[in-house]
């Protein structure tokens, strides 16, 4: 093992930042195969994405804002509900998680790069031409899908001409991601540097390890299930066409036993960066790393067999319902045990309120409230009243925006200053926070009351009695998109505008292997493996004694 | 600046066998995917 000290690391790759970096447009972004640079491309398409589904969002929230038809025709406003799924989940935060993933895993293993990184060139570059396919067919004359984005026949074989765009887009989008996560693994279980033994890995590394293999067991099975969507609705067959002896239910069981673990793959990596961030600000190492591992093994296994909870009313035996009930209940006690290490991390430690950390807390608040909604929906017996409404929409919204969504946007400021080498505007990072933060209750938690009065989803019209909800939700709606404004300008003025340089370590209380190199990185960030030792692990155990 | 030869013959040791892992991990995905099509197809 090489004997150079976290200092000697931190020279080297001082000396090596000129070092290698192509010099032309072309070679330099469409030809890359360097980790920092593809993870940079993931992070600019992701935010794209994330402001084309901002935009149909807002869309469908106008619409909302009173009952009768405003604005769209419901056909359109369909396309919207179903268009701004897909591309949140396959556009926004799933590539946001696989550019994490890029930028950090090799810098926090102690690795040059990732494992194979002309394939991680090719499985980053599938990802805009699949979205163009996808977005094009709004264009088309039988117009995008509107039959949600579960896709469940027979409703999504009526669609048009263009729902052959709409299965071909997610099978490129389904193979971008089998590719990536087949180089997360292989780099993680290959590439970490001599000492970096797998309980000496940052949080986040574990929790990418188990997604991946969660995406490598379950984008098949979603490729299965639309490529017989397609032979149906084009070649003849009958897999889930009841009048030819098919069974559309069969899909909703396929569909979901993919749809479920694909929630927790949008929402493990988001367990891994709050699990970075509040150490650093508390000034602590992560109580019960032990146990956040073991936590997140459980959570993705949970998550193969509780699949039929999502289709409770379609029928099913007593014994089923009770076995995907008190499955989906089991969940809760893993991801207790996570928020009470995160709390229990805080307890008690120096802690202080930087732009990174009030996201993490947010999380674990507001990602809380969504888990608990989810153990309501969990029950049989009441999933019965609420299945379909606006609970289940406010329910999955508090999972994902002030779940995945915030601890991207933690994660952001908390790496910003490390990849660019110019600290951020902490006053407009604040700002945003708390418009964020208040403005996504205003949108999401009336919604509860909404869909416990009856209020079903994925309607443009609605009865007058949910007329005052709606409105509070669409203000809330409409300051959350214009929030999310600030984060761009924040990013672009750190890019571009920052005066203020960056440290290595840029966090007082920060630990791990990335904060050992410069700011910004070395182009390749460890061409010799580095220490493994006390100062340089993130959370191992065996150093925190 | 140069790697030291032990830690290159080390990295390429590495990269051997980050692509079998890839091969099995790849393979992994197209027995689910062609076992997935198939269960389909001869249910009907």
């Amino acid at each position: 093992m090489s004997s150079k000290t976290s200092h000697d690391h931190a020279v080297d790759a001082h000396d090596d930042h000129h070092d290698h970096k192509p010099s032309g447009f072309l070679d330099r972004w469409l030809f890359t195969t360097n980790h920092k640079d593809i993870g940079t491309l993931y992070l600019i398409f992701s935010l794209t994405m994330f402001l084309v589904g901002g935009a149909m969002a807002m869309i469908i929230r106008a619409e909302l804002f009173m009952p009768g038809l405003q604005l769209v025709e419901p056909d359109f406003f369909n396309q919207m509900t179903t268009m701004h799924a897909l591309t949140m989940i396959f556009g926004a935060v799933m590539p946001a998680w696989v550019g994490f993933a890029n930028w950090m895993i090799p810098m926090m293993i102690g690795a040059p790069d990732m494992a194979l990184p002309r394939m991680n060139n090719w499985s980053f570059w599938i990802m805009p031409f699949a979205f163009l396919m996808l977005l094009s067919t709004l264009f088309m004359e039988s117009g995008g899908p509107a039959g949600g984005w579960t896709l469940y026949p027979p409703l999504s074989l009526q669609g048009g001409q263009s729902f052959a765009f709409v299965v071909f887009a997610v099978h490129m989008m389904g193979i971008s991601s089998i590719m990536g996560s087949i180089n997360v693994v292989a780099t993680i279980l290959n590439m970490r540097a001599p000492g970096m033994t797998l309980l000496r890995m940052p949080m986040f590394v574990w929790t990418w390890l188990i997604t991946a293999f969660l995406l490598i067991a379950v984008m098949p099975v979603l490729a299965g299930a639309v490529t017989m969507l397609l032979t149906d609705h084009f070649f003849g067959t009958s897999f889930f066409n009841a009048a030819g002896g098919g069974d559309p239910i069969m899909f909703q069981h396929i569909f979901w036993f993919f749809g479920h673990p694909e929630v927790y793959i949008m929402v493990l990596p988001a367990f891994g960066v709050v699990s970075e961030i509040i150490p650093t600000f508390s000034r602590k190492p992560l109580f019960g790393y032990a146990a956040m591992v073991y936590a997140t093994a459980s959570i993705a296994f949970l998550s193969f067999i509780v699949w039929a909870h999502h289709m409770f009313t379609v029928g099913m035996p007593l014994t089923g319902e009770l076995f995907f009930m008190y499955s989906t209940m089991l969940i809760a006690v893993p991801t207790g045990v996570k928020v009470f290490n995160w709390v229990s991390t805080m307890w008690r430690g120096a802690m202080t309120f930087e732009t990174p950390m009030l996201f993490s807390i947010a999380f674990v608040v507001l990602f809380t409230i969504g888990g608990l909604s989810g153990l309501m929906l969990a029950i049989a017996s009441v999933d019965l009243q609420y299945h379909d409404t606006y609970f289940v929409v406010a329910h999955f919204h508090y999972v994902l925006v002030p779940g995945a969504i915030f601890a991207l946007m933690a994660g952001t400021y908390y790496w910003l200053p490390k990849w660019t080498g110019h600290m951020y505007s902490e006053r407009w990072g604040k700002i945003h926070f708390w418009l964020s933060a208040i403005s996504v209750n205003v949108l999401f938690f009336p919604q509860h009351y909404l869909g416990l009065a009856g209020m079903p989803r994925r309607i443009p019209d609605y009865s007058v009695q949910f007329t005052d909800f709606n409105m509070i939700s669409s203000i809330g709606g409409f300051v959350f998109g214009a929030s999310q404004l600030i984060f761009v300008g924040v990013i672009l003025h750190c890019v571009y505008k920052s005066r203020q340089k960056a440290t290595d370590q840029v966090w007082e209380g920060a630990r791990g292997l990335e904060w050992i190199l410069s700011s910004p990185p070395p182009y390749h960030s460890f061409n010799t493996p580095p220490p493994i030792n006390s100062s340089t692990v993130a959370h191992a155990d065996e150093y925190q004694h | 600046m140069n790697m030291p030869s032990s830690d290159s013959k080390e990295l390429q040791r590495q990269r051997t066998r980050a692509v079998r892992t890839a091969w099995a991990l790849a393979g992994l995905a197209v027995v689910i995917f062609v076992v997935f099509i198939l269960s389909g197809v001869m249910s009907q």
